[in-house]
């Protein structure tokens, strides 16, 4: 590929984007048109401000992180089938948040991504050290023990909750959703942004623990810092969105794997495509989401998992024709 | 088949104790008096334990039921996919069975023959399950070296897929309709479904006889696809119709007690282990038995506890950290 055809691509991804967050801004049951936001009318000022930007916004740093979190779980674990839900991330997630409740009854929201964040980054990292002491015969060993891992969480965190008749509350953790995100409940997501600086920061060490333990050891790179850096970043992305947002299926999956068949596997190149790309997905899925039923709305992660599942499989079959 | 005999002759008795316990040990724990002297009382309280015996009759017969049909299948479906950690509970089934019966809902009505009457709604999953089974299987595996890692994909994503699409179409159905499929969709061990047993014991009479029979033909599969194709074997036309077989016998066994993914693996597993071989005929015999002791004891224990947990999340939890420990076993780094 060319780097004029790259450019091109690019163009075309941004313009997508762009068209996106301006149907994203402009689609509500609330009566908005951009005519009457520069027509100075306050109460369209008003919805913009209060409800259509955080919302826009929140699925922007939301996507970007999970498809980037996606993206370095990948890189480290050097799998393309790995990502925050097929590794006991989310299970590990959930569990924590189930626990803060047992416990402490009322937690708020900074306590609830704490302790999120907490048992995603150990469980996570219990994870990948099983995965350091093993050697595979085949690759697909791997999300396979993951599924089994996040299978074994979540059989904990359902014992739990029967024990304690908590079941009802553990069903409703983790729907996603930007239906409840308003001004001043969003703001969390910021915290994102900084950690994906410093994600692009490290990008290039990421790409070169593709390569292997022993060959980022020859090139000069700590292996093991790297993979404690991306342990923590993807920690606290999902921790962050599965609070705030809730479970996001597939992103973490089909964004990276989708922009590495156009782009290829260079981590800092690809991670503003993955950005656009993750982020203009999740806003096409939003917009799907607020139109079936309009005025009312489903939850994103139902459509998610629609349209994920159906572009997986194109991933797949595609795959299976180059052999 | 001799040399495993006294192996299996053991897992007979548990299984067998394990069934009368079931059937039984309430009697030992119960506070009322289950032979009053009072003449009368003493009729009414024999129609009670009556009652309970029968209830609990077909529940049993369900579980061993859905036993067998896991075991077998799941043992059936590590050959074709020359695979000792993959099951047709990972398929997706669960999930294929909760988007049918929305569907039929949704699209006819929750009053429709094909809802109400137990056997029409059976055949209309079941053939949806094995429509769905067909195609996947005969996408994936025709001549496609890697296959297991698509195979594997493909079940995640049927999953999620019609996980959601269900979700989505509870989302927005009328709430009564929802009501009745959630009714229908939530079946579990301590919520089984005893209606279809009349229908479900004889499929699995002709499906394990059917299984008996090509026995030895997957012992011979159980070499590979090259060498079973150089031993005579069509290997297409063989794994076709033991993957109907499969998407039969799991369509039964989900609508019966709900999903259980970790009970086949844990079974086989396990049979594989004690009897240390590859001939199907005794493996398929002791992991159908361990898989009715660990469902039926299982439940026991968990009513004589009071329903602390139920049985599936108790049998994830076994059977995950013995699939873990069993892959870290055989990948260990030497």
């Amino acid at each position: 590929m060319t780097k004029r055809f790259l450019m091109h691509k690019r163009l075309i991804l941004v313009i997508v984007w762009l068209i996106l967050v301006i149907l994203s801004l402009r689609i509500g049951v609330l009566d908005f048109t951009f005519k009457k936001l520069f027509s100075g009318d306050l109460e369209a000022q008003e919805v913009l401000l209060v409800s259509r930007i955080p919302r826009t916004v929140s699925i922007i740093i939301a996507a970007t992180g999970m498809s980037i979190a996606g993206l370095i779980m990948q890189s480290i674990s050097r799998n393309r089938f790995i990502s925050p839900t097929t590794a006991g991330t989310t299970d590990a997630a959930i569990l924590g948040l189930l626990l803060g409740y047992l416990l402490f009854n009322h937690l708020n929201i900074y306590q609830k991504t704490l302790i999120a964040f907490a048992f995603s980054l150990l469980l996570t990292g219990l994870f990948l050290m099983i995965l350091r002491r093993i050697r595979f015969k085949n690759v697909i060993y791997v999300p396979l023990l993951g599924m089994m891992y996040g299978a074994l969480i979540s059989a904990l965190s359902t014992f739990i909750a029967h024990r304690y008749q908590a079941s009802q509350f553990l069903s409703t953790i983790g729907v996603g959703g930007f239906h409840h995100l308003a001004q001043g409940t969003y703001e969390l997501l910021y915290i994102i942004v900084p950690v994906l600086i410093v994600a692009y920061l490290y990008a290039n060490k990421f790409s070169i623990a593709v390569l292997g333990e022993d060959f980022a050891k020859n090139l000069g790179v700590s292996y093991q810092t790297v993979t404690i850096v991306g342990l923590v970043i993807i920690a606290m992305v999902s921790s962050l969105t599965f609070v705030t947002v809730g479970m996001l299926p597939f992103i973490g999956l089909v964004v990276p794997n989708l922009v590495s068949i156009y782009y290829g596997d260079h981590v800092k190149k690809t991670m503003i495509d993955i950005a656009l790309f993750g982020s203009a997905f999740v806003l096409l899925n939003d917009i799907i989401s607020r139109l079936v039923v309009k005025p009312y709305e489903v939850p994103v992660s139902f459509t998610m998992g629609i349209t994920g599942a159906v572009i997986f499989i194109w991933l797949i079959f595609r795959r299976m024709k180059r052999g | 088949m001799v040399k495993h005999r006294r192996t299996l002759w053991i897992l007979s008795v548990i299984a067998i104790l394990s069934i009368v316990s079931y059937l039984s040990f309430w009697m030992l724990t119960t506070t009322y008096e289950l032979f009053p002297q009072d003449p009368a009382i003493r009729d009414p309280m024999r129609q009670a334990i009556m009652n309970i015996l029968q209830r609990r009759g077909y529940q049993v017969a369900a579980m061993m039921i859905a036993a067998v049909l896991i075991a077998t299948t799941t043992l059936a479906f590590q050959t074709l996919t020359n695979n000792r950690i993959l099951t047709p509970g990972l398929m997706g089934f669960d999930a294929i069975f909760v988007l049918s019966q929305t569907f039929i809902v949704f699209a006819l009505h929750e009053q429709s023959a094909l809802y109400q009457n137990p056997y029409l709604n059976f055949l209309f999953a079941a053939s949806l399950m094995i429509l769905i089974t067909l195609i996947v299987y005969r996408l994936v595996l025709r001549k496609n070296k890697n296959h297991i890692v698509f195979l594997l994909l493909f079940g995640i994503i049927i999953s999620t897929l019609s996980r959601n699409l269900a979700s989505f179409l509870q989302t927005v159905m009328d709430p009564n309709q929802f009501y009745s499929v959630i009714i229908r969709t939530e079946v579990t061990i301590t919520n089984m479904n005893t209606n279809i047993i009349l229908l479900a014991l004889p499929t699995l009479i002709v499906i394990i006889g059917l299984f008996v029979r090509e026995f030895k033909y997957l012992d011979v599969m159980a070499l590979g696809e090259t060498h079973a194709v150089g031993l005579g074997i069509n290997y297409q036309k063989k794994m076709n119709t033991y993957l109907i077989y499969i998407a039969i016998a799991m369509s039964i066994a989900t609508a019966l007690i709900g999903p259980i993914t970790f009970l086949g693996l844990l079974a086989v597993n396990a049979a594989r282990e004690m009897l240390k071989t590859f001939k199907h005929l005794p493996l398929m015999i002791a992991s159908s038995l361990i898989a009715i002791v660990a469902i039926v004891l299982g439940q026991t224990i968990i009513i004589e506890l009071g329903y602390q947990t139920t049985v599936t999340v108790l049998i994830s939890f076994v059977g995950g950290l013995y699939m873990i420990y069993l892959i870290i076993r055989e990948n260990h780094k030497k």
